[in-house]
Order: C-alpha cells, then sequence, then structure tokens
C-alpha cells in the first residue's frame, strides 16, 4: 500500500504530469460546454425542442410521419447535413423504423440497402430461409443468424422518444476520448522509464520488493490512475450536461438514439450508459497494463508514447490505410474505448461451431492481454539487470 | 555471515568484466581497489543482484542468492556509482519511498529516516526536494537509503565521491562503527578512505582477482620495495632514465632538494633508502597506473 502511494505521487508530481491534467481538465469542459451550446444555437431550448417533438413521441415509423417531418422542416434529404439539425436526428430515427423491418429506407436516398440488409429483420429472414432451404440448420451460420433474429425482435424496432441530451453527450464523448486515452498515454509512459532515466533502477532492483511487489505497485498505480481519470470524464460530462442541459430520457430503448436504430440489444439507455462506462474502465486497465509492459521494455518514455498510442489508435489505421478488418481490427482496446462500434450493430464470433457475442469476446480477450502483459512484466523484472 | 563469491565470471559482448572471481568475505570492511575497468563495479552490482553473472554464484552461509531471491536482498544495502533521485520529492519522502521497497514497516522508517537524516547532517533540508540538492548532499542521502534496513551485506561503490573532508571522516568513522556484524565492500579510488578502516584488501584488475589479504600482509610483502630519497633538481632530471629501476610514487619539493619515493624490488639508484611501505606504494606496485610512472 505504501509503494502503491508513492508509485501514484510519483506518477503525477512531475510539472508534465500536472500540465497534461490541467490542459485535459479544460479541454473535457471546454468540448462538452462547447457541444451544448452549439445544441442551443441550432435547436433552441431543451424546452422548446422537446415541447416540438412531443407529438411524436412514442409513435411508430409511417411514411406519412416521415412525410410530415420533411414537409415540416422542409428538408431536403439529398442536400441537408444530418447534423444540422435536431428535426434530422428524429428523421433518421424514422429511416432507422424503415431499416429496421424493411432492410432498405423508401424515403432516404442515402439509405439504398436492400431487402436482404443482413441487420433487417426481412433480410435475416431471407438468409434464414435460405439456410434452411439447403439443409444448413446446424451451422454456425444458421446460428448466429437465429440468435441475431431473436435479439433484434426482443429489441423490438425504433422510436422516437425525447433523446436530446444522450444524443449531445455521445458525440461530445466521441469528440473527447481519443485525445483522453493519448492523455493516459502520456502520463503512464514513464511509469517505469523514468527509473532508467532518473538512475533509480539499481536501487530499486537491489531492494527486497524492487522485483515483485514495485511491479505490483506500479502495474496497480497506473491501473489505479487510468479508471479514476476515466470515471471522472464520464462524471464531468455528465455534471455539465445537468448543469447547462437536461438530463431526462434515461429510460427509452439504446436502439432510439439515432445512431443506433439496428442495434439488437435490449438496452435503455441508462442501462448502456452504465455498460459503457464498464468497457472503457476495462479499456483504461488494460491500456494502463500494456502501457506498463511496453514502459517495463523501453528505456524512452517517449518511445513508450508512440508504440503505446499505436497500440490503441492501429484498428482505424488498418481499415483506412490497408482496408483491413476481422478480429485483429475488432479485439482491439479502440473498440472498448468507442464501445458504440461494439454495440450499434449485431456483431459475433464463431466458437466451434457457435456463435458468441461480440461484448462477450472483446472483454475477456482484452482481459486475457492484460494478465498476458501483467506476466510479462514480473517475469522481465525477475530477470532484469539495471542500466 | 559467510558471502562467497564462487568462480564468478560476467562477459559483455566479446569483454571479459570479470574472470573466475573467487572470494569469501565475513564480517567486517573489505576495500576493493583497482583501476577503471578493472570490474569493481561489476562485482558489486552481482553481489547487490542488479546483474547477473555469466557463470558462478554467489552463496550466503553455503546458500545461492538466487535460490534466496527477496531474502537475500533483505539483507543488502547497496549505493551505486551513480544514482538519481526523484527531483519531486523531498528527502525525508525519498527515504520513506525506499523503506517501502526495502518492506520496513512505515513507523520504524519514520524514525530510522529521521535518525538517518541526522547522522549524514541532512536532518535541516529534510523538507527539501532532492532536485535542489547538491551532488554531496545526494551521495549523503544515497548513503543514508543504503543504510535504512541496517544491512548485514552492505555494498558501497565510491561513496564518498562529493564530500567534503569533514563528512568523508564522519562516514568512515561511521563504516567503522557499523561494521562488526555486516560484511562491507567498499569500493574506491581514494586507497586513504580504507586505509584504516578496512580488514581485507581485494585488489582486481582487468577483471581477474589479483590479491585479496589483509592490508597489514600486504603491506608486509611491500617490506623492502619501498624507496625514498633526497635528489637535487638536476637529478630529478636524470630519473627518466632510471625509469626501469621503479615507479615514483610521491614527489615532495622542498626549500633545497626534492625529496621523492620510489616503488622498486631492488635499490632504484644510490642515496635511496628503504622506508615503511603505504596503501598508495602498493596500489602503485599493483597496478603500475600512469599516475606513476614518470
Amino acid at each position: 500500500m505504501e509503494l502503491l502511494k508513492f508509485e501514484i505521487k510519483k506518477l503525477l508530481y512531475g510539472k508534465t504530469a500536472m500540465a497534461a491534467i490541467a490542459i485535459m481538465l479544460c479541454l473535457i469542459i471546454l468540448t462538452g460546454v462547447g457541444e451544448v451550446a452549439g445544441y442551443y444555437y441550432t435547436n433552441g431550448t431543451p424546452k422548446t425542442v422537446y415541447e416540438e417533438f412531443v407529438p411524436y413521441i412514442g409513435v411508430t415509423a409511417n411514411g406519412y410521419t416521415l412525410k410530415q417531418i420533411r414537409n415540416k422542416y422542409n428538408i431536403n434529404l439529398t442536400t441537408n447535413n444530418f447534423s444540422d439539425g435536431l428535426h434530422l436526428r428524429y428523421l433518421e430515427t424514422f429511416i432507422n423504423m424503415e431499416l429496421y423491418r424493411y432492410g432498405k429506407s423508401s424515403i432516404n436516398p442515402w439509405y439504398d440497402e436492400k431487402a436482404e440488409n443482413p441487420y433487417s429483420l426481412s433480410g435475416i429472414l431471407v438468409l434464414l430461409n435460405a439456410l434452411e432451404q439447403n439443409g444448413k440448420e446446424n451451422t454456425y451460420e444458421y446460428r448466429m443468424r437465429q440468435m441475431q433474429y431473436e435479439m433484434m425482435v426482443s429489441a423490438g424496432g425504433p422510436k422516437v422518444y425525447y433523446t436530446w441530451f444522450w444524443s449531445t453527450q455521445r458525440k461530445a464523448f466521441r469528440d473527447s476520448a481519443l485525445l483522453f486515452f493519448i492523455f493516459i498515454l502520456l502520463i503512464l509512459s514513464p511509469i517505469f522509464t523514468q527509473e532508467y532515466s532518473s538512475g533509480m533502477d539499481s536501487i530499486i532492483l537491489s531492494s527486497k520488493n524492487g522485483r515483485r511487489r514495485i511491479v505490483t505497485a506500479k502495474i496497480l498505480a497506473g491501473v489505479v490512475f487510468s479508471v479514476i481519470a476515466i470515471i471522472l470524464l464520464n462524471v464531468i460530462q455528465l455534471i455539465i450536461y445537468i448543469i447547462f442541459g437536461s438530463a431526462s430520457g434515461w429510460n427509452p430503448p439504446l436502439n432510439s438514439l439515432y445512431s443506433f436504430g439496428l442495434a439488437p440489444y435490449k438496452f435503455s439507455i441508462a442501462q448502456y450508459y452504465i455498460v459503457q462506462l464498464l468497457f472503457q474502465v476495462a479499456a483504461g486497465l488494460v491500456l494502463a497494463i500494456v502501457i506498463a509492459l511496453i514502459s517495463s521494455r523501453l528505456k524512452s518514455s517517449m518511445y513508450t508514447f508512440f508504440i503505446g498510442a499505436i497500440f490503441i489508435i492501429y484498428p482505424p489505421i488498418l481499415e483506412g490505410m490497408f482496408k483491413i478488418k476481422g478480429p485483429i481490427y475488432d479485439l482491439s482496446i479502440f473498440h472498448a474505448i468507442f464501445t458504440d462500434n461494439v454495440f450499434v450493430k449485431f456483431k459475433a464470433f464463431n466458437f466451434f461451431g457457435y456463435p458468441v457475442l461480440y461484448p462477450y469476446v472483446l472483454i475477456p480477450f482484452l482481459f486475457i492481454v492484460g494478465i498476458l502483459a501483467a506476466c510479462l512484466i514480473y517475469k522481465g523484472f525477475l530477470r532484469r539487470d539495471a542500466c | 555471515m559467510r558471502l562467497l563469491i564462487e568462480n564468478v565470471s560476467k562477459r559483455y559482448n566479446d569483454k571479459q568484466a570479470l574472470d573466475n572471481i573467487f572470494i569469501e568475505l565475513r564480517e567486517g570492511v573489505y576495500g576493493l581497489i583497482g583501476p577503471n575497468g578493472s570490474g569493481k563495479t561489476t562485482l558489486m552490482r552481482i553481489l547487490a543482484d542488479v546483474l547477473k553473472p555469466t557463470k558462478g554464484r554467489v552463496l550466503v552461509n553455503g546458500q545461492d542468492k538466487t535460490d534466496m531471491d527477496e531474502k537475500y536482498r533483505e539483507l543488502l544495502g547497496y549505493l551505486p556509482q551513480e544514482m538519481g533521485l526523484y527531483k519531486n520529492f523531498t528527502a525525508f519522502e525519498f527515504l520513506l519511498y525506499i523503506s517501502a521497497l526495502k518492506g520496513i514497516e512505515k513507523k520504524k522508517a519514520v524514525w530510522k529516516a529521521q535518525e538517518l537524516l541526522e547522522l549524514v547532517s541532512l536532518k535541516d533540508d529534510a523538507k527539501m526536494q532532492c532536485g535542489k540538492f547538491s551532488g554531496g548532499m545526494k551521495r549523503r542521502l544515497g548513503i543514508a537509503q543504503a543504510l535504512l534496513n541496517d544491512p548485514k551485506i552492505l555494498i558501497l561503490d565510491e561513496p564518498t565521491v562529493g564530500l567534503d573532508p569533514e563528512e568523508k571522516i564522519k562516514f568512515k568513522n561511521t563504516i567503522a562503527d557499523i561494521s562488526f556484524d555486516k560484511i562491507i565492500l567498499y569500493s574506491t579510488h581514494t586507497i586513504s578512505d580504507i586505509e584504516m578502516i578496512a580488514k581485507e584488501v581485494i585488489l582486481l584488475n582487468k577483471g581477474k582477482l589479483l590479491i585479496a589479504d589483509t592490508g597489514e600482509n600486504l603491506l608486509a610483502g611491500m617490506d623492502g620495495r619501498v624507496w625514498k630519497s633526497k635528489v637535487s633538481e638536476k637529478e630529478y632530471a636524470n630519473l627518466n632514465s632510471i625509469n626501469d629501476n621503479g615507479l615514483i610514487t610521491n614527489i615532495s619539493r622542498k626549500k633545497d632538494y626534492m625529496e621523492i619515493r620510489i616503488v622498486s624490488d631492488k635499490k632504484p639508484f644510490e642515496n635511496c633508502e628503504t622506508t615503511e611501505p603505504s596503501y598508495e606504494d602498493m596500489y602503485i606496485h599493483y597496478f603500475k597506473t600512469k599516475g606513476g610512472v614518470r
């Protein structure tokens, strides 16, 4: 416990760390306030927005409602940017309702998906029928589609709810999360390397607790910092929204959020908020251990920082530059940080012919990575020679 | 306690830093002497458990230190040749941190840290950040951290570098004082540091053990090999040509003559008489450093 306190102090006492924490706090507050202010500017107060959309709340999709909104606000779907106004968010929910049921939107040319769209009820049924006709009921593909269909039915189709606060919150989080995890990386990079640069490694390695407990203390210090920072990020953003915005809309289903129209998970928004927080905590925990591993193997905090940064952001690089997807892309800390990627659509992994949902694979996988990283740090430190 | 360095070798790529060192140490101060690159620091780092030997082992009362692991390190106090401090820690915090590393219970650590800060004359600077310390203060704090756990094996790699004469004397007295129940390995380039306190002197050169014996025996071996002579300036200038006859270890310029001290197996020239050997003569005799040759 004493060692842990000192290790946390070592992480946070430097001028760089203090400056980084101050800058990060300002950025979180500015992003949150900016996002709220932007919405006020575009849409008016939460009260006026709420009153305007009361008539549509709870209604299910039909062409009439879509037309109503489109005509009322004079929306040109081929030119309007969806981020322009809140009413477009609601319109998109209506479009999602169509996608959910029919696989394509009859109104919006941007959603020219087919009736066989594998994320729509109609599309899943088409696929299931085809598999049944080919006698493939005992295959992974069939089991997976069956699971998807049942989940989609259970989640129910998207409906319009007043979710102003949450749409804004998701955007503010996306804007600040990557920078925030880079900030964690910046603070944690010197966790081991500082001992080499400060010339303390000889004294540490020659001490009784200098090969095992010090590793435990350093890993715990990294994890404690990372987890507390993530919780603080969420709490600060929540407080900003409660103070400046409206914290209503905790109970609507997740798929009522415009970007989650095809999500198969039967969560309320509040439940999803807690789930995403737990995912971020898990990501922060594993990230702290992986950074500690990199830091323990290198002598430079700068190299640790850059290698750690690559470890965080490699999925979009793989996708953007090399068009690579698959398990190496999906099972990454990046997706545990940006949990929307995990829950937005149905995704499962094949385990001996049976489907296992993406979230159930991602978190255990990350924990295995964390445990392996921790073992490697211990092993490396037991054998380590001082510089 | 018996610390046995059994056929220890260390090789770095193509350089043999230590070659088959075999020494047995018991309670007392051991002066470790040798020129730069002789392997002193490598040997100390192996004993401090921060470096693994390529060959050989270190035994404490017959038990391999590798098997003892934490229990071995619990016995250790180590002051490396170069050590850093955490700039943002105060001296007191630094000692508490090292106490935690050494597994010392907090209450005990607090009074031990205070006691040692007083011993190394840093009591008044206990709340000063280490980043503001001078070289000598850092060294003193380093000495304090090495003594925190009342170590049974104390490894000091050039501990007096940067200390002023008064601090040096105080430090040597402390070492002499605590050495009755400890094995203290003390490496230095300043021979006078160990002259009075070392029970035995270990001489290393190019990674090999030259000799390990008591100071008295080593000096006795030098009997009849140390000469002094009074020479004129002119005679002194001619000594260049008698280099083969010995190594000049000291020159002291007096009013009308020069007094020189020579280490040589035979009488270097007429007008020389034997004198009491010193540790410095012994050092020159064994290592024939350039500083001793004129």
